[in-house]
């Protein structure tokens, strides 16, 4: 096993640098996902890991091996394709033997090791079977067992779950997360389901335009977003312009709000997020909660959650998310309502030009 | 959809026409059995004696050898040659890859008369006119074409991450192709192939111009024949030929099912 | 990136064998063309002239062997169109169950060898061939017809090689146009002819310029089908060419003769990929 460090890692194509001097530090064991929009360079740099594009500039390591000129045969990584990309004239037991044939390895020992990968993912006696008789999901495992069998000092996945339907992806994560535990191999795990990223990660990285937004545990990426972007990215949020009034933040004339966000230099033009979820109709008694008076303009029933639009001040709106079954599940638009959100939930960022 | 079904006179020209598709062939095969050496519907008489005198004829013999050996090598040749060089068009390692491939396709578009005289002359010039090699190269001209053309088309039809896939896995470029897109190509490199194989046998206009006393192939014998009029072993070696056509056709189809990519 | 070196090693042996056996030699082609050849006593070292192209247009001989050609090739285009699109239509809008041996009957043909196809029409249409002995039995005739060594033969013969390509030029076509504009075409009251002259045909329009570009480019370059059937006193361009190298080695008449229609080819094949594209547009 080893660690995987990126150093000022660039990407050019004639034109357009699709990654911008990037550096990244993971440890050894570590599961990180790269999150971002299409376009931000997730994928390149999953590729430049892998071998299968040459950076413009920079140094990638393995261990403390110099990867970065090395071919990807040569490197000892393991890459599980959106696509699966299983071999389909060959067996599954020979899929997964591939890498382990490569190295040398035949017999009793490649087939015992075939075996053990194929259990890991739970496709024990599938070795006869070809890939086009295998559903969508058994296929993806035998794209991890292939993977894993060799014993990569890195695992490298490029937005494996994208083909699969919601339940089953659900299903999936449950089993990478597992596996991944299990075997303790550095993982990067390159995702545009921001949802994916904070449960399976140890730590995520928020990309846009080939630049590194934020790189933190999940917790912190979800409270305490660095940039603008990454708090608009992240769950689903209302997004106000405001100004730093007096140690707190001042949406108009009338309506300010206390928040635990860096709250220094009066007049200084920021944008405000609040994530619907975290906006409470219930009165919760509490001093230090910011009140914010409104009236429902709009009610939108979804299911289990239901959504209003309520409006605030002047000419402002915020989006608040609750149950269906609780108690809010019912308000009818026109009718008044208080808004609690914590000074935690209020979070207060440097102002963006157009995100 | 009943409304645009052909109409009866439509369908019925139809069928006259692939009738009339038929009926060089049918003749060829008969009159190769008739005991007279014109041929008359119905034949009068059945012999095979003419097959025999085919078949013991030495000219033919050594004709067929020759036709033979050049459609094979040219074709191994132009499988080779061709493969490699569509795939690195197909995977853009050059620059200009549609120029490229213009280029590739080029002797296709040239009449082949032109290529033939074109040839005659340089290969005079170099000293090689009338040898094998010259004319080996001039049938991997003309059949390069098919095998870059089926190359490129069943090179789109494969998913190319499986070959990265493979890489990732420990192999090098070559091993990479040879054990992953090689097998998922064959289908349609057998079509081009085969294509290759019946351009290089039935070609006449570069290889009458290149061709030796000794490289005769057979489709030359034969159209050098009939200049002395119409001898029904000439119908019985063209039989021959449509046999073995078929029973090619018959078998490439059994083990490779290649028809989807013609 | 590293694979431009792998791209070379990859590419160049073709590219040699394409450069010395085929590019070179085409080139060389030209200067011959300009040479002065005397008969007799063979190629003038050094000369220049322009005859032999001038000689093309002017000579009366060389005319009429250029007119009969490309009067051949659009002769047998008509045909193969003509006979083609029934056929074409027969496979694509017949019955389902049709489709595949019709195919492999149009097919079949092609794979033959092409000597042995212009063979078999020298056995029908000689004087004393199948085609004249069946009218003489039936009375319809009391001598034989001239069925060979004129435009009668050749055309026929020729029309019969080439009708495959266009069958399954056509055949792309007609898949390409979807059956729903036929049938809005019927409900908006369209008769069955009128459904064909006005949706049908002109969406198959750039099918059916493809394959009479192919049909008569290769009819004009076509050798062994008009020696076999035409004789050798029945010249076309490419049976010209061939005597001339052959025969009378003058060649270098037989390069300028080449060289024409080489380019007759090109252009021809230009002119129509640049109207297919404006057409495709506006279909």
């Amino acid at each position: 096993m080893s660690n995987l460090t990126l150093d000022h890692v660039v990407k050019r194509y004639s034109s357009v640098t699709v990654v911008k001097d990037v550096s990244l530090a993971i440890d050894e064991g570590e599961f990180v996902s790269l999150l971002g929009p299409s376009g931000c360079g997730k994928t390149t740099i999953l590729r430049m890991v892998a071998g299968l594009i040459d950076p413009s500039g920079g140094t990638i390591r393995i261990g403390d091996r110099d990867v970065t000129r090395l071919p990807p045969n040569k490197r000892n990584i393991g890459l599980v394709f959106q696509s699966y990309a299983l071999f389909p004239h060959l067996t599954v037991h020979e899929n997964v033997a591939f890498g382990l044939r490569r190295k040398g390895q035949s017999g009793a020992a490649l087939d015992a090791r075939v075996g053990e990968a194929l259990a890991m993912v739970r496709l024990a006696g599938y070795g006869e079977r070809y890939p086009r008789q295998l559903s969508g999901g058994q296929q993806q495992r035998v794209a991890m067992a292939r993977a894993i069998a060799p014993r990569p000092n890195v695992l490298l996945f490029d937005e494996p779950l994208s083909n699969l339907d919601a339940k089953l992806r659900d299903e999936m994560q449950i089993e990478l997360k597992r596996l991944q535990r299990e075997l303790g191999i550095t993982t990067l795990f390159v995702t545009h389901d921001q949802a994916e990223a904070l449960s399976l990660s140890d730590r995520v990285c928020v990309m846009q335009d080939g630049v590194i937004q934020q790189f933190a545990e999940p917790e912190t990426i979800y409270r305490r977003p660095a940039t603008a972007f990454v708090a608009s990215f992240i769950g689903k949020p209302n997004r106000l312009a405001g100004t730093i009034r007096g140690g707190r933040v001042a949406l108009d004339e009338q309506l300010d709000l206390r928040s635990e966000s860096d709250l220094s230099g009066d007049g200084r033009p920021v944008d405000v997020f609040i994530r619907q979820e975290a906006i409470s109709l219930a009165a919760r008694g509490d001093e230090n909660v910011n009140r914010i008076a409104g009236t429902v303009a709009l009610r939108s029933f979804s299911g289990p959650q239901v959504k209003y639009v309520v409006r605030i001040g002047s000419d402002r709106e915020l989006v608040v998310e609750a149950p269906s079954t609780g108690p809010f599940g019912d308000l009818a638009p026109g009718q008044p309502v208080m808004l609690e959100v914590r000074p935690q939930d209020v979070l207060v960022l440097p102002r963006e030009i157009a995100l | 959809m009943n409304d645009q079904r052909p109409t009866l006179p439509v369908t019925t020209i139809a069928l006259l026409v692939v009738v009339f598709l038929q009926i060089p062939v049918i003749v060829v095969v008969l009159a190769s059995f008739s005991e007279t050496s014109y041929l008359t519907i119905p034949p009068q008489g059945l012999t095979l004696k003419w097959f025999e005198a085919v078949l013991t004829d030495s000219a033919y013999l050594g004709a067929i050898r020759n036709s033979l050996v050049l459609a094979i090598g040219a074709t191994a040749i132009s499988l080779v040659l061709g493969v490699a060089a569509s795939y690195a068009l197909f995977r853009r390692m050059l620059p200009g890859s549609e120029a490229l491939t213009a280029l590739l396709m080029s002797p296709l578009i040239i009449p082949s008369v032109v290529i033939g005289v074109a040839l005659l002359q340089y290969f005079t010039l170099v000293g090689v006119r009338g040898g094998f090699v010259a004319l080996l190269l001039a049938h991997v001209v003309i059949t390069v074409p098919y095998i870059v053309r089926s190359a490129l088309a069943s090179l789109s039809g494969i998913d190319l991450s499986v070959e990265e896939a493979a890489r990732c896995l420990g192999a090098d470029g070559f091993t990479a192709f040879r054990l992953v897109t090689l097998p998922l190509i064959k289908p349609g490199l057998v079509a081009g192939a085969l294509f290759s194989f019946v351009t290089s046998m039935e070609n006449v206009p570069v290889t009458i111009f290149l061709a030796g006393p000794r490289q005769t192939t057979l489709p030359i014998l034969i159209f050098t024949s009939v200049e002395m009029g119409v001898d029904p072993s000439v119908a019985a070696v063209s039989t021959l030929l449509i046999i073995a056509t078929v029973l090619v056709l018959f078998f490439a189809e059994r083990w490779t099912g290649f028809h989807r990519f013609v | 990136m590293r694979s431009w070196r792998t791209g070379i090693l990859l590419f160049s042996p073709l590219l040699l064998v394409l450069a010395s056996a085929f590019i070179v030699p085409l080139i060389l082609l030209a200067p011959t063309s300009f040479r002065e050849y005397q008969p007799g006593m063979g190629i003038v070292a050094g000369s220049f002239t322009l005859q032999n192209y001038v000689r093309i247009v002017a000579d009366d001989f060389y005319r009429e062997v250029v007119l009969r050609t490309l009067g051949l090739g659009v002769g047998v285009t008509v045909a193969c169109l003509l006979l083609g699109y029934p056929v074409a239509y027969l496979i694509v809008r017949g019955r389902p169950g049709w489709r595949l041996p019709l195919t492999l009957l149009v097919i079949f043909p092609l794979m033959l060898n092409l000597v042995v196809r212009s063979f078999g029409w020298i056995v029908l249409l000689t004087s004393r061939g199948v085609v004249n002995n069946l009218l003489i039995d039936v009375g319809l005739i009391e001598a034989p017809l001239k069925l060979m060594f004129n435009v009668t033969g050749v055309t026929i013969g020729l029309t019969h090689i080439y009708l495959p390509f266009m069958v399954l030029m056509l055949v792309a076509a007609l898949q390409n146009v979807p059956r729903d504009l036929e049938a809005a075409a019927a409900t908006l009251g369209s008769s069955r002819f009128h459904v064909f002259r006005a949706v049908t045909l002109p969406l198959t329009a750039p099918g059916i310029i493809a394959g009479s570009i192919l049909v008569f480019v290769l009819t004009i370059s076509a050798l062994v089908t008009p020696r076999m059937l035409g004789g050798p006193t029945y010249q076309v361009m490419a049976t010209l060419v061939y005597d001339e190298y052959m025969q009378l080695l003058d060649w270098p008449s037989g390069s300028a003769l080449s060289f024409a229609l080489a380019l007759a080819t090109l252009l021809i094949i230009w002119i129509s990929s640049r109207m297919t594209r404006r057409w495709a547009g506006l279909a």
